[in-house]
């Protein structure tokens, strides 16, 4: 069996079986504490903040937010690319690093593909909203109608974002679901009160953990990874052809897709490292979730961070090269127009903070990570507010250019999905088996063997 | 003990390589394994117990290929057979020509079949559904035990002996006479209950005319808070006269005095050559023929469709009447349900349209 050469253990504290079981079954048998109670009422509250903004901007019309007729999509879309985005690290954890049997991701799958599944929720709240008339949302799909069935446009980037939005929904419902059954069942096993056994019960779909099962659960997984990865590089390469098939300067561009790609997993990992540090402490799992992940991840970050870093200098270079004035005027206005200060914070914040990350010190600090996670989550979101209000702020026809800056509606309706997603993963972080402990249970007596080892080698380089 | 009954011996093990051994030995004691319950996947225990490969796989194979043919078909009919509509000049009239725009689409739909149907088929084949109470023999299987189950027609002492010799931590015998039976119906009781109140309470909402019809709730668009584009306070209108770079006016009017001019002494402007046919009959089979039809003769996809009905066939024993000019008008101006193209045909594509149409009459 192939080991991972690294001396390094996943598992800290020499744990057995039923450690595992007990330490992730805890959150869920003990009370919540008072800091769980006061997020969740924080963004509980931040939540029905959203909602009444958004049932003032359906109820009013579009018309409340700060759009107008150049700057015709801001915000709303800004946010939604973000949250989108943010979502892609939870299947590149769960999908790719499963083909390429990176074991580290044993520990954090489960609260990435929680996180993806959350964020695409909110990711889609956008697009609905800004129909104006949600309650004519099924208008988006192919379905007969009274006006001598006229179809949808499947010639339309923005009919592939629903088709890929939707499906990437549920496939990582599904995915998440399926890994979620055989934990639900240890749930179920160890609940006392019948209300929580009963729920779990159902939830659980009657797992038995026969080898059949087992060997067909695996079977299922890597197949679901198989399929996922190209789906999840297809999501964002479709987000990136709303803009890329357009002819607005900075925006028709080839390089879209896999600039879209490497910033979308750059944003999600920055997004899995808050949320994982926060609950390696509060949740006590400092044993699973080690430095060594944090390590890990940091690595992507700066693999990603870097490529964005390149995009961005793609594009400065397709504009000198193209001898196109306009991409060239574009590239100028954003970096020294108005919106010079965007530009500044996007280039700051995803270019230059994670290359600090070549520094050891800095990348096992739990401190430093979870600063540069915010910094880059904050740049990442600039990064689309630059190339989506930057463009079109200044069209082809200057008498019409006009500045764009959001209304407090639109300010609380991001603040509210930032609420509805906190609650959602707090409801999730009480609830749910927060770490794949069967799958992890696979890898423990190895992971073991290698700690004993380590403290083996430590004790003679000692004596 | 009799002969004849049947017995179930659980073996329970705390730790997965004893588990794996004790089962060797078993086996070559002639003992046939029944089932292993696990708190996580062995990988060694398949070939002992003699597990085949399984082949749920397959199934995401063959819904992802159903899901590539319906997708294709679905899109076909929707775009090129039944309404193709017209959008920024794509070629609408050829699946091959515009697959291009369609393969995201397609992609998406052949993940979303694989996907859900291989799902649903290890849901089936594994019987997990919400509701099924079955589980495991032994909650302590999905913490930190391993269960091994053989069912035996004789004495069990044997087996018993071989199981805690080779490290088992527990070992149960159980006569099958015991376990009671239960039923899909009984399992299933509570998910139908469930249903039924959710059916009543959705029938619950009666049809009567209960709202006040003249209550908008949300008016909005209607009312917009922005303003609408070249309305007051808005926008300074263009001057008059505007018009854009590069575009030439077209001096006649749009009412019958004007038809007539042009039909009379509009001539076309550009030559009468091969590429401007080509030209023509490109442009012809991407804004013309889903109404006019392939050969002119009034039988486009959407006529066949019944989408749009009335429209002539401009031959020359038909419609012997027309010239260059008039239909260069029409194009411009539209006639009767036929609307304007001049915003989306430059007046030198229309007159190559023109050159292809009569082409076409003759």
């Amino acid at each position: 069996m192939e080991v991972h050469k690294i001396n390094t253990p996943l598992i800290l504290g020499n744990k057995t079986y039923k450690d595992i079981t007990d330490d992730v079954t805890a959150p869920i048998k003990n009370k919540a504490g008072k800091l769980w109670w006061f997020a969740f009422l924080l963004s509980f509250s931040a939540f029905l903040a959203g909602v009444g903004a958004i049932v003032y901007t359906i109820s009013t019309g579009i018309g409340v937010w700060g759009l107008n007729n150049t700057v015709s999509w801001a915000w709303d879309i800004t946010n939604f690319v973000w949250w989108i985005g943010i979502g892609h690290a939870g299947t590149l954890i769960s999908a790719v690093l499963l083909l390429f049997r990176q074991k580290w991701r044993l520990s954090i799958s489960r609260s990435a593909e929680a996180m993806t599944i959350f964020a695409v929720i909110q990711a889609a709240l956008f697009p609905i909203i800004h129909m104006g008339r949600p309650w004519l949302m099924h208008w988006m799909f192919p379905l007969p109608n009274t006006y001598g069935s006229l179809w949808v446009n499947f010639n339309s980037p923005l009919l592939w974002d629903v088709f890929a939005i939707s499906t990437y929904f549920l496939v990582s419902l599904m995915f998440w679901y399926v890994g979620l059954i055989p934990d639900f069942a240890t749930i179920r096993d160890r609940a006392i009160k019948p209300f929580k056994k009963h729920i779990y019960s159902i939830l659980s779909f009657g797992w038995s953990g026969k080898a059949k099962h087992w060997q067909r659960h695996e079977e299922v997984s890597l197949v679901l990874a198989g399929i996922a990865t190209p789906l999840v590089i297809s999501v964002h390469t479709i987000v990136s052809f709303d803009f890329a098939t357009s002819i607005i300067p900075g925006w028709h561009s080839t390089i879209f897709p896999p600039y879209f790609v490497a910033g979308a997993i750059f944003s999600g990992f920055a997004m899995v490292q808050t949320l994982i540090i926060i609950m390696r402490k509060v949740a006590n799992l400092k044993n699973y979730i080690t430095i060594y992940h944090i390590q890990m991840m940091n690595k992507v970050i700066l693999v990603t961070g870097s490529i964005v870093g390149l995009a961005y200098a793609t594009e400065i270079f397709m504009a000198w090269y193209s001898g196109v004035e306009l991409e060239q005027y574009t590239l100028i206005n954003r970096a020294t127009g108005p919106y010079w200060w965007a530009y500044l914070t996007m280039v700051l914040f995803n270019v230059l903070s994670p290359q600090l990350l070549w520094f050891k010190n800095l990348r096992s600090s739990i401190v430093f990570t979870f600063i540069l996670s915010i910094v880059i989550n904050i740049g990442m979101w600039f990064e689309r507010f630059v190339i989506i209000v930057t463009s079109l702020h200044r069209d082809f026809l200057p008498s019409s250019w006009r500045m764009y800056s959001p209304t407090y509606v639109e300010v609380l309706i991001f603040i509210g999905t930032l609420g509805f997603f906190f609650t959602l993963f707090l409801l999730y972080a009480r609830t749910f088996p927060i770490i794949a402990q069967s799958e992890l249970k696979t890898i423990l007596k190895e992971e073991n063997s290698i700690a004993k080892n380590k403290q083996a080698n430590q004790s003679k380089e000692i004596k | 003990m009799k002969k004849d009954e049947t017995y179930i011996v659980h073996g329970l093990f705390n730790d997965d390589d004893v588990l794996i051994n004790s089962i060797k030995s078993a086996q070559e004691k002639g003992f046939k394994v029944k089932e292993v319950y696990s708190p996580f996947p062995i990988h060694k225990l398949n070939d002992v117990i003699g597990l085949k490969s399984t082949r749920i796989s397959y199934s995401a194979l063959i819904s992802g290929l159903v899901g590539l043919l319906l997708s294709v078909w679905m899109i076909w009919y929707m775009m090129i057979f039944d309404w193709p509509q017209n959008i920024g000049g794509k070629p609408i009239a050829s699946f091959i020509k515009a697959m291009p725009a369609f393969v995201p689409v397609i992609f998406e739909i052949i993940v979303l079949f694989a996907v859900v149907f291989m799902v649903i088929s290890y849901f089936f084949k594994n019987k997990l559904f919400p509701g099924n109470k079955k589980g495991n023999p032994d909650v302590r299987t999905t913490d930190n035990m391993f269960l091994v189950e053989f069912i035996l027609n004789n004495d069990t002492k044997q087996i018993v002996e071989l199981l805690k010799d080779t490290g088992a931590v527990e070992v149960k015998v159980f006569n099958v006479s015991d376990k009671k039976e239960i039923k899909f119906w009984q399992k299933s009781a509570e998910i139908i209950s469930l249903l039924m109140i959710a059916i009543t309470i959705i029938s619950c909402n009666s049809n009567a005319p209960k709202r006040n019809p003249a209550d908008v709730f949300m008016p909005d668009m209607y009312k917009s808070v922005a303003y609408e584009p070249y309305s007051e306070n808005s926008m300074l209108k263009p001057v008059l006269g505007t018009i854009k770079r590069g575009f030439m006016p077209y001096e006649i009017d749009n009412t019958l005095q004007g038809y007539n001019n042009a039909l009379a002494s509009l001539k076309m402007p550009i030559k009468q050559t091969a590429f401007n046919l080509k030209q023509g009959k490109e442009l012809y089979n991407i804004y013309c023929i889903s109404c006019h039809g392939k050969n002119g003769d009034g039988n486009g996809k959407l006529v066949l469709n019944e989408k749009i009905l009335g429209i002539p066939e401009y031959s020359k024993t038909k419609l012997p009447n027309i010239t260059e000019g008039s239909i260069f008008h029409v194009i411009t101006y539209g006639k009767n349900m036929m609307g304007s193209h001049s915003s989306q045909l430059t007046a030198t594509e229309r007159w190559q349209i023109v050159q292809y149409v009569l082409k076409l009459r003759e």
